[in-house]
Parts: C-alpha cells; structure tokens; sequence
C-alpha cells in the first residue's frame, strides 16, 4: 500500500483531482435536477468519478472514502445495469450530495492534518446500502455444474495466489481460459466463480483445484502454472480418472507435490510480514505456449460523452504568484533604467525608441500574465445553485435564483476571498429576506421569490451585487438592535438610511431574532465586510422596505499591480492608488479654516474637507509646514472625501504592492499601510490605506 | 529494461504507478488519459507492456484494449482494475489482456506481473 511513502506531490495530486471529481459530481447532480431519472451519461458520469475516487483512495490509504465510494458506485452499477430498476432521484441525489459534502470536510481534514471522520463515513454508507438493498429486485441463482468426462492423462492442481491480490474468481478463471488452450478441463472448484463473487473468499482460503486433462508432461506443466503471475503456490498431482459429479472428498493415488523454488517463496513470504517491498522476482523457465482467448462476445459499453479539455493544463498557483511577482520587478526595474537614462552612456538617440519598444512588450507581458490568473465567476456562482437547493428544502420557501456575467473574470486571489461572502449574502437573502410563502401572497408579491446574483466589471473594478425581492431592511430594528449592542451612540437623528443600513457590517450584528441553521449566528456581515476589505474593496448595502435588499460588493481587478501616485514627505516616500485621487491642488490659505475642535478644513468649491497632514500622523521631520508651501491631495473613499497634504508629488507610477513584513504589520506604526512597493529610484515607498485616511479619528 | 505505456484517467495514479515501476527498472516512456490516446500512444512507443485502467472517458480501457490487440496481437496488455469490476476484467481477459491488477494493488504484487508478463515469449 501506499501509506508509507506517500509523498506531498502526490497527496497534492489527490487532493487536486479529487476536488474536481466533486464539482463535476456536484454540477451533473443539479444538471438532473427535476427529472425524475438520471440520464444514462449522468449515471455513466457519476459510476466513473466514484470508481475513481475510490481508486486514488485506497492507494492513499483513505479506507473509509474509498469504501464510501464504493457503496455509492454499488448503487448506480445497480441503477444502470438494471435500467428498469424504480428508484425515487431525490434520495440518490441527496446521498451523492452528502457524499460531496463528506468529501469535501474530509479534503480538509486531510489538508489540516486532522483525524478522519470514519463514523460519518459509516452511517452514510449503511444508508447507501440500506437502500440499495431495498430497490434491488430480487435476482435468481442458477447454478450450474459442468458435466464430467473420463479419460487418462488427468491431473489435478491446486493453485493459490498472492494473498490481497484481489478478484481471485476472475484470476481462476483466466487460468481456465489459458488452460483450455492445451488440456481438457473437467471440473473445478469452486464451481461457481463466473456467477458469483464471494468464491473469491474461497480460493483465498482454500485454493483453486481444477482437473483436467492433458497431453504434456508433469514438468511442462508445472512450470506453466509457476509461470502465472501472482500465484503462490501450487500444488500438483496426476492420478486417475475421478467421478467429478461434486467437489467431495477425493483420493489422490499418486500424490506429487510442487512448490516454487524455496527461495522465492522465503523472499514472498518475509516481503509479506515486513510489508517492505523490495521483492525480485525470477523469470526462469516459462510455460511454453501463451495463449489468449478467442475475440470478445459481448460488445463494449457505450463511451462516455463527456470529453476533457485536452488544450488546458493546470499550472500550480505559486508559480503564477511567482512569474506575477518577477514581472513587477521587471516593471520597476524598467523604470530604473528608463529614469536615468544618463548614468549609463544611452543618451544617444535610438535609447528613447528602444525603451519605448521595451515598456510595449513588458506591459504586454504584464497584461497577459494578469490575465493568466483570471477566472470565471462560475464555479462560485455553482456553488450558489447547491446552498439555494438545500435551503429552500428546509426551510420550505420557493426561491428562483436568478444569474447574471458569471463568465465576468476575476484574478484567484480575488475569488478565494468573495466566495464566502456571497455564499453569506445569498444565505442571508433567502433566510431573512425572503419571507414565508403566506407572507408573500398576503403582501401581494408572487409566491415564489427571487434572488438575483449579478455580476459586471466597470474600469478596474468589478460588481458583484447580490439582492433579494423579500422585506427589506428594517431600520428601527437596525438602530434598537445597534443601541442594545453598544454599536452607535443616542444621536441617531442625523444618519441617512445608507448609514443606519451599513450598521449590519459592523461586528457582532445580526437582527435575526431566531437563529437558523444557514445564517444568523452572529459572524455575518462583519465577515463579509472585513473579506472583503482585506482584498481592497468595500460593500455597502441599499434597501426597501417590503421592496427587497441588494449588497453591492466593490472589487479591485487585480490586488498585485496598482497605479500609484508617489508622494514626498520630508525624505519618505509613499504611493496612493491613483483610483482614490480627486484632484491635487495648491491651497489658498483663505479657503483653509479651522472648525471648533481645531480641526483643518478646506473649502474647495462650497465642500468642506478636513485636512489630513501626513507628517504629523508618522512624526515626520519636513521643511514643509506650511499648507501654502505644499500641495493638498483630495482622496475619495467610500463617497467620504479628505485632503492629504504632502511636501510634493513625485510622479504616477504602476507598482507592484507587496505585503509588509510580518513584524511590522504587527505594530502599530503599520496603521494606515497596506503595504509597499520598490520605487523607480531603488527606494521603497509605502502603499497608503485609503480606508483608513478616511475613516480614522485623525487630526 | 522493459518499456511501459501507463494508461489511466487520473493523473495520481499514473504517477502512484510510474513511481513503483520506476523504482523497478522498468521505463515508464508514456502514459495517456484515455483510451483514444493510449491507442496512438502504443502505435507511436510500441512498449514492451501496457498498463491499462479500465473505467476512463472517451473510450474505456477494454475498448483500447480490443484496438491495441487487433493492431498488434502481440501486445502485452494488463489490467487495472478496482475491486467490483469482475465482470469487465473478464472480458479484458476474454480478449486478450495478459493479467490484471486489483487496486489498491500491492508494490510487489504490480512489479512481479509485470516481470512474468514481459519476460514470457
């Protein structure tokens, strides 16, 4: 077995593959749908993933998967040898779904190292095969013995094979085959090994005895029997014709007996105990004639029609990070010679064509990497189907669920974060959004709710709106429920439904009063805002009562490479994303002011901003104090606006946003940084947090 | 050193086999992930042995098999199969696959059929 020298490539392989055998599963199970059987290439489809499945298992060890696989491909070779077979598709889709979800919990499991869970894996299986037993027709067992013929030259010889070789039967009765190429078989035994499988208990305990027949010598014999891989020992003998009307008792007159060379069967057997593998086989003399059976009887099963893309090839995501890092330190390192194109003597006249010809490929280069790490939305939106699914199942509400751009593209990074927050929403939606089937038509709506997944890029952005057609967002509860939880002071008055609505973001939020199995357990839609934040983008969140709620998550193309402004801040550097910037100006001391706090505002065309001064939030050392002597950057996030006022402005530049050391991250100097980048000079620059400038409690 | 075409679905498993053969001395010079591919793999290696899973999309193991067999009626082919599948190996042996593995197989138990079976005439 493989326990012993499975190595992380190949646990890796297993877990990879075996990730996509689920989704394909999971995809053909919701395909079927509402039909009332499955389609011949469904169940086809679905008896191969499991065969497999249990395949890769067992090498690795993984006894309860692949026996769990194994009772659930029982059940559809069942379904789809007997094709008349009465089977209800709701409770062998809702056992192949269960199967995906153990699978899945088991993949991690296995990722974290945990122990697995063979009980689950149990009392699923005992389900399958409960079932299995129940729609199973009742099949007859004819049995039938050869009739026996007398005649000299009979042998008899007791084969053995390899312990845990498997489908002993069927290695029996390639023996026959073979056999029946030169010898007259009369009898054997176990006599039912074409019909029935369990005679392969049989010969693992007993042996495989046949006689027949047969003009070779004992010798020839023998070694034609020695010869046939996987047997262990045999035990051959020439005697008389014998009555062979059943496998009783029988007298052997000339008893010989036959084994291997001892020291191959010493080598089988010590390699046996130990479990060690190193085993040499010899291939001395071999039987004389191999031969094969005649062409087949039956014709082959229908192919499959499902068809692998053949022109794809799966790349593993570290060397994507890789090749996306190496190509932003290009994209510096290009800048660091364009910049100066003095120090090294190019300044002569083609230099300014050949850097322009250099920045054309490495912008390609960079494009076309991007785009390698792009995926679809529709293995995310897939997931979507199966929530809705379970959901609606239980709790009892209709929903139709509606999809829009699920084949928008999204760099992976990007997608492992969204995944879990618009599963959230969508949970969200059809627990408390949706009301009961009564509630709806006593409100005049249809029956049947909707909700709509949609999603669309926009310039460097993209959209992903997820909303309901259900009650709608209550705000007095919102507001009662934030007082209750210490989340807002009493001066509630001033704020917009925007802002009461954006209550539920903050953590420790749920209006649910009961709490369901799907949603409600109080990690809502902090999460979701703070997955969401954590890839640079933001959500918010727009309702009306009794009309529906839609949340509006704002995603950032890519979080690799941004276009940065650098700025200057006595002798430090630090970039903002260009998309944040306004405008920049030069202030007019008469539009600054101070308000009664003695907070700076600026008044710039009737808006009134408070003044960010960035040197005195890292106490840095600048000849430039004066607002008149630097310049105001106004930067806009989360439609909340503030001026940053820096010495000077250095250039806009694409750079390549790399995290900050973990030691740093740490302390509280990295607030307000979401990481840095390597400037065109060689010197480092730190990437600012716009929503932190805006949000923070900053003077 | 025997030449061996692996033919199987899954990519784990032709790297769990080509792992064991490797280690064998036997020299694994393709693989393929159907039963298609390892028609025109065999035509283009000619190997000494065949591996063969039996359950793979577009064209199972047992068609390849009987193609492989009608070119070349010579070929060396054996069978991997999965616990359950009696019937199918039965026929794989009706039409003239040399022997077959059950998986999960056992290192020694892959390496002496494949030994026997490339060694005979």
């Amino acid at each position: 077995m493989a326990s012993d020298r499975r190595d992380d490539s190949l646990l890796e392989l297993f877990v990879f593959e075996t990730v996509q055998y689920i989704q394909l599963l999971e995809k053909i199970i919701l395909e079927a749908g509402s039909d009332d059987r499955f389609s011949d290439s469904a169940i086809n489809e679905i008896f191969r993933i499991m065969h497999t499945i249990k395949g890769s298992s067992a090498m690795m060890s993984y006894e309860h998967i692949s026996t769990l696989a194994h009772k659930t491909e029982d059940l559809f070779f069942f379904i789809r040898e007997n094709p008349l077979a009465e089977y209800d598709i709701t409770v062998v889709s809702d056992f192949v779904l269960s199967f995906i979800d153990f699978i899945n919990s088991e993949i991690n499991s296995i990722r974290q190292d945990k122990d697995a869970d063979t009980e689950r894996a149990e009392v699923l299986g005992r389900a399958i095969e409960k079932y299995l037993t129940e729609i199973r027709a009742e099949g007859e067992n004819d049995k039938q013995s050869d009739t026996a013929k007398v005649s000299d030259n009979l042998y008899k010889a007791t084969l053995y094979f390899e312990e845990d070789c498997g489908m002993e039967n069927i290695r029996a009765y390639a023996v026959l085959l073979e056999l029946a190429e030169f010898a007259t078989v009369t009898s054997y035994d176990p006599a039912d090994i074409e019909e029935s499988d369990d005679s392969a208990d049989e010969i693992r305990e007993n042996g495989f005895t046949v006689y027949f027949e047969s003009d070779r010598a004992f010798d020839e014999l023998k070694s034609h029997f020695s010869d046939i891989p996987l047997v262990r020992d045999v035990i051959l003998s020439q005697g008389d014709a014998e009555d062979t009307s059943d496998s009783g008792v029988r007298t052997e007159p000339k008893p010989l007996e036959i084994t291997l060379p001892p020291e191959e069967k010493l080598e089988v057997e010590a390699s046996d105990k130990s479990g060690a593998a190193k085993t040499e086989v010899k291939s001395g003399g071999k039987a004389e004639a191999q031969t094969r059976g005649k062409a087949s009887k039956q014709s082959a099963r229908k192919t499959d029609p499902y068809q692998p893309m053949q022109s794809l090839i799966s790349v593993h995501v570290s060397k994507l990070d890789k090749l996306m890092n190496l190509v932003g330190e290009l994209v510096i390192a290009e800048s660091m010679v364009v910049e100066k194109p003095g120090q090294n003597g190019s300044e002569h006249n083609s230099f300014h064509r050949e850097a322009v010809q250099m920045h054309k490929i490495i912008s390609e280069m960079q494009e076309l990497v991007m785009s390698m790490r792009l995926m679809t939305l529709v293995a995310t939106f897939q997931k979507i189907n199966r929530i809705v699914r379970d959901m609606t199942k239980k709790l009892g509400k209709e929903v139709k669920l509606n999809f829009a751009g699920e084949e928008t593209e999204v760099d992976k990074n990007v997608i492992e974060h969204i995944s879990d927050p618009i599963l959230h929403l969508v949970r969200n939606c059809i627990d408390h959004g949706i009301e009961s089937r009564d509630e709806r038509i006593a409100a005049g709506k249809p029956e049947i709710g909707t909700v709509t997944v949609e999603a669309y890029s926009a310039g460097s952005y993209v959209y992903i709106t997820v909303s309901d057609d259900g009650r709608g967002l209550n705000k007095e509860k919102i507001l009662e429920k934030a007082k209750r939880n210490n989340l807002i002071n009493d001066s509630t008055e001033s704020m917009t439904d925007r802002e009461i609505y954006n209550l539920i973001f903050l953590p420790g939020f749920s209006t649910s009063e009961t709490v369901t199995e799907f949603s409600g357990r109080g990690v809502g839609m902090d999460v979701v805002m703070q997955n969401i934040g954590e890839i640079g983008g933001n959500v918010s969140v727009d309702s009306t009562p009794g009309r529906g709620t839609s949340v509006t998550m704002k995603i950032p193309l890519t979080v690799v490479i941004i276009d940065g402004m650098n700025i200057a801040v006595g002798d430090r550097r630090f970039t903002v994303p260009v998309s944040a910037i306004k405008e920049f100006f030069k202030p007019d001391m008469k539009n600054v002011i101070k308000n009664t706090d003695g907070y700076e505002m600026i008044m710039v065309r009737g808006d009134c901003y408070a003044i960010v001064r960035l040197h005195e939030i890292w106490d840095i050392e600048t000849g430039v104090t004066n607002l008149s002597d630097g310049i105001l950057v106004v930067v806009e996030q989360d439609e909340k606006r503030r001026c940053l006022f820096v010495d000077s402005l250095i250039g806009q530049q694409q750079v390549v946003v790399k995290s900050m050391p973990e030691l740093i991250k740490r302390s509280r100097l990295a607030e307000g940084i979401v990481g840095c980048t390597l400037l065109g000079d060689g010197s480092i620059s730190l990437i600012l947090d716009m929503n932190w400038l805006v949000n923070s409690d900053i003077r | 050193m025997y030449t061996v075409l692996v033919v199987d679905d899954a990519a784990f498993m032709r790297l769990a086999i080509k792992n064991v053969l490797e280690k064998h001395n036997f020299k694994v010079i393709a693989d393929a992930k159907n039963g298609k591919e390892a028609v025109e793999k065999y035509i283009e290696h000619k190997p000494d042995i065949v591996t063969m899973d039996i359950t793979m999309p577009d064209m199972s193991g047992i068609e390849a098999l009987k193609k492989i067999m009608e070119i070349d009626p010579k070929a060396k082919v054996v069978m991997i199969s999965a616990m359950g599948q009696e019937r199918m190996v039965k026929e794989a042996v009706l039409s003239g696959a040399k022997n077959f593995i059950v998986k999960p197989y056992k290192e020694e138990h892959i390496v002496k059929t494949l030994l026997k079976v490339a060694s005979e005439k």
